[in-house]
C-alpha cells in the first residue's frame, strides 16, 4: 500500500526534477548557442529579424518538448533542426504570400526575401539560394557549421552517405551556377 | 579544400556575421495572440524566458561591453565572481590554435587556427603524426603567430603569417624526452613544454624516478624524485638544465613571464604530515643551475592533489606582476564543487581579481562546469584575456575569461568527451 501511495508523489518529484533539469538545460543551451543559431538562420533566411523569431520559437519548442527527448544531450541538435524547419516555414510562407500578392501591387518589398536580395547580393549567396533546400541546408551545416557527415546525418536525420552525396551534388551545382569547373578544382 | 568551398565558407560568415552580438535581441514573451491556448503555456515559457533574457543580457553584455541595451545581470544563484573591475586593455590576440582529434571537425588530428573575434577558419593544418591523446599540448609565443606542439614525444613548430594561414610546420630536432631527467629508475609522468614569448627557446619539465609515496583519502600519491626544467634553443640547439632531488609530485605547471622567468608549481608528495606546495619563478637569465634555488612565491600554498580539489593549472603573467591559477574542489556541507580562476599577486600573493567563480550543487546535473572543471591554457600577450577550457563528462568548451564572465570563443563546435583537443593563443 505505501508503495502505491508513494507513487504518485515520486512521479511528480520525477516530473519537477525533469523541469527543473529541463530549464537548465534550455539555459545552458541558450547561452552557448544562441548567435550560433541566430546566425544559422540568418544565413538561410536573410533576414535577421525573422531569424531571431525563429531561434525564439525553437526554444520555444525546446522548452516544452524537453520531457519528451530521450537524451538530453541530442538537446543542440534537436534546436537546431528546430531552427532549420522554421527556416523551412519562412520560405514556405514567403511563397504562399507571393502566389496570392495582388498582380498589380509589384513585387513585395518587405520580408525576408528582399531583405535577402538587399544584402546578398553576392553571386555565390545567389545561386546558393537557388539550390534545393536539401542541398543549401547541408552545405551550410557543413561549410559554416562545421559540422561532420556524422553530426550533419542526426541535424537532418538522413544518412551520412547521403550526406555525402548531397555534398558533392551542392558543390557541383553550385559550380555550374557560377560557370565553373569544380571538377578540375578538386583535389 | 578546393577555392569554392573556401569562397563558400567565407561567404556564409560574412553573411552570419550581420548577426552580431551586440544587435540581437534577448528571448522575449511573445505578445498574446489566443486566450485558452496561451493561458496553458504562457506561464511556463515566460519563467523560462525570464532567465534566458537575463542570461541574454549578460551574454551579450560579455560580448560588447557597452553596448548592451539592458544592464548586465547575473543569474544570482550562478555566478559569484565580484563586479568586473576597470575594463581591461582590448589586445585580446587575434588568432587560437586547436589542436584537436576526435569525431568532431577536423576528422584527422590537425591544428587549426580560427579567428578570436569571428571563430572563422583560417587554416587547418594536419599534423603528421598525434600520441597519446593525453599528452597533447600546445603553446603560443607573443606574437600569436608561432606555435609550438607537442604530441607526447616529439615537438612541432606551427608558424602563421600576418594573416594567421600557414606559414609553415616544421618537426623539431628534439624530443620531450629531453626534459626527462636522469634517475636510478627511468619512469617518468608526461613531460611538459612551453614556447618562450619570442619564440626562440623551449623549456620542458620533467620528473622521473616516480612511483608510490602514500595513500591519502583513498587516492594513491605518486612521488618523483627527479624533477628539472630544461632549455633548449631552437635557434643554436644549446640546453641548460636546473634540477633537484625532492620527493615532488607529478604535475607541475610552466609557463613564461615577459622577463626570463619561468613560473613552475610543485607540491611535496610526503608519507605523512602536511605536503608543502607553491609556486617558484626560475630566473632563466641568472647563473646556476638548482633548480631550488628559483625565487619562491608568496602565494597560498596549492591545495594538495587528493583527487577531489587540486589546482588545475597556473600561468604567470607577461609581466610577471601576477599568477593566473585555476582551481576545483568540494564546497559546502551537502557536497557539490566549486570552480574559480583567480588572479593573484606574485609579489604579495593577495587576491587581484577573481575572474571565474562557479559553485555547483552537486544535485545540479545540467551545468557546464560539472566535474572536471576549468584549467587556464594560456594568458594573452597583454595579460589579459584567459584562454580556458572547461571540461565536463561530455563536452569540452573553450573559451575567454576576463572581467568576470566565460565567453565561449566563436566558431569552435562543442567537442565531444571522445575528443581530445587543446587550445593556445
Amino acid at each position: 500500500m505505501a508503495g502505491e501511495a508513494g507513487e504518485p508523489g515520486r512521479r511528480a518529484d520525477r516530473a519537477r526534477a525533469g523541469r527543473r533539469d529541463g530549464a537548465l538545460a534550455v539555459t545552458e543551451l541558450f547561452r552557448e548557442h544562441h548567435l550560433e543559431l541566430v546566425r544559422l538562420a540568418l544565413v538561410m533566411v536573410g533576414d535577421l529579424a525573422t531569424a531571431e523569431d525563429v531561434v525564439q520559437d525553437a526554444f520555444e519548442r525546446l522548452h516544452r518538448g524537453w520531457p519528451g527527448l530521450r537524451q538530453p544531450s541530442s538537446g543542440l541538435a534537436y534546436v537546431r533542426s528546430s531552427v532549420l524547419n522554421g527556416c523551412r516555414s519562412v520560405h514556405r510562407r514567403a511563397a504562399v504570400a507571393r502566389k496570392h500578392a495582388p498582380r498589380l501591387a509589384g513585387p513585395s518589398q518587405s520580408g525576408p526575401d528582399a531583405a535577402t536580395a538587399a544584402e546578398d547580393r553576392g553571386e555565390l549567396a545567389a545561386a546558393l539560394r537557388r539550390l534545393p533546400r536539401r542541398q543549401r541546408e547541408v552545405l551550410v551545416l557543413r561549410y559554416y557549421l562545421d559540422l561532420d557527415a556524422a553530426e550533419i546525418a542526426g541535424t537532418l536525420r538522413i544518412a551520412p552517405s547521403s550526406v555525402r552525396a548531397t555534398v558533392a551534388r551542392g558543390l557541383a551545382a553550385l559550380a555550374r551556377a557560377l560557370g565553373e569547373d569544380e571538377a578540375s578544382d578538386r583535389s | 579544400m578546393t577555392d569554392l568551398e573556401q569562397r563558400l565558407r567565407d561567404e556564409l560568415q560574412k553573411i552570419s556575421e550581420r548577426a552580431d552580438p551586440g544587435s540581437i535581441r534577448p528571448l522575449r514573451v511573445r505578445p498574446a495572440r489566443g486566450h485558452r491556448r496561451l493561458a496553458r503555456w504562457l506561464t511556463p515559457v515566460a519563467a523560462v524566458a525570464a532567465v534566458l533574457a537575463v542570461i541574454g543580457g549578460v551574454y551579450l553584455a560579455g560580448h560588447t561591453p557597452g553596448r548592451a541595451s539592458h544592464p548586465p545581470k547575473r543569474p544570482s544563484a550562478r555566478l559569484t565572481a565580484p563586479p568586473p573591475g576597470p575594463a581591461a586593455p582590448d589586445v585580446m590576440p587575434p588568432y587560437y590554435v586547436v589542436v584537436q582529434e576526435g569525431p568532431g571537425y577536423p576528422l584527422v588530428p590537425a591544428a587549426v587556427v580560427r579567428s578570436s573575434r569571428t571563430g572563422k577558419v583560417l587554416a587547418s593544418v594536419r599534423l603528421p603524426k598525434v600520441g597519446p591523446a593525453s599528452s597533447l599540448a600546445i603553446s603560443a609565443a607573443a606574437d600569436d603567430r608561432t606555435v609550438l606542439i607537442t604530441d607526447g614525444n616529439d615537438l612541432f613548430l606551427l608558424r602563421l603569417t600576418a594573416g594567421g594561414r600557414p606559414a609553415g610546420l616544421s618537426r623539431l630536432p628534439l624530443s620531450l624526452a629531453a626534459g626527462v631527467p636522469p634517475g636510478p629508475t627511468r619512469f617518468s609522468v608526461p613531460v611538459s613544454a612551453a614556447l618562450s614569448p619570442d619564440g626562440r627557446t623551449v623549456a620542458l619539465e620533467g620528473q622521473s624516478s616516480c612511483g608510490p609515496v602514500s595513500v591519502s583519502k583513498g587516492v594513491g600519491v605518486l612521488g618523483c624524485r627527479d624533477n628539472a626544467i630544461r632549455l633548449v634553443s631552437l635557434v643554436t640547439g644549446a640546453s641548460r638544465t636546473w634540477s633537484m632531488r625532492a620527493l615532488w609530485q607529478p604535475g607541475i605547471w610552466i609557463s613564461w613571464d615577459g622577463n626570463d622567468h619561468v613560473l613552475f608549481s610543485w607540491a611535496a608528495a610526503s608519507k605523512s604530515g602536511p605536503q608543502a606546495s607553491g609556486y617558484r619563478l626560475l630566473n632563466v637569465a641568472g647563473p646556476g643551475s638548482d633548480l631550488l634555488a628559483a625565487r619562491r612565491l608568496p602565494l597560498a600554498p596549492l591545495p594538495v592533489d587528493t583527487g577531489a580539489s587540486y589546482t588545475q593549472s597556473a600561468f604567470v603573467t607577461p609581466d610577471g606582476s601576477a599568477v593566473v591559477e585555476s582551481t576545483f574542489g568540494p564546497v559546502g556541507p551537502n557536497g557539490g564543487t566549486t570552480v574559480s580562476v583567480v588572479e593573484l599577486s606574485a609579489r604579495t600573493g593577495r587576491l587581484v581579481r577573481v575572474l571565474l567563480e562557479e559553485s555547483i550543487a552537486r544535485t545540479d546535473l545540467s551545468v557546464l562546469f560539472k566535474n572536471e572543471g576549468c584549467s587556464v591554457l594560456a594568458i594573452g600577450p597583454g595579460g589579459v584575456h584567459a584562454l580556458v577550457e572547461c571540461t565536463t563528462l561530455t563536452r569540452t568548451v573553450f573559451g575567454r575569461v576576463d572581467d568576470g564572465r566565460f565567453t565561449r570563443l566563436p566558431g569552435l563546435p562543442y567537442l565531444g568527451s571522445s575528443a581530445t583537443a587543446t587550445a593556445a593563443w
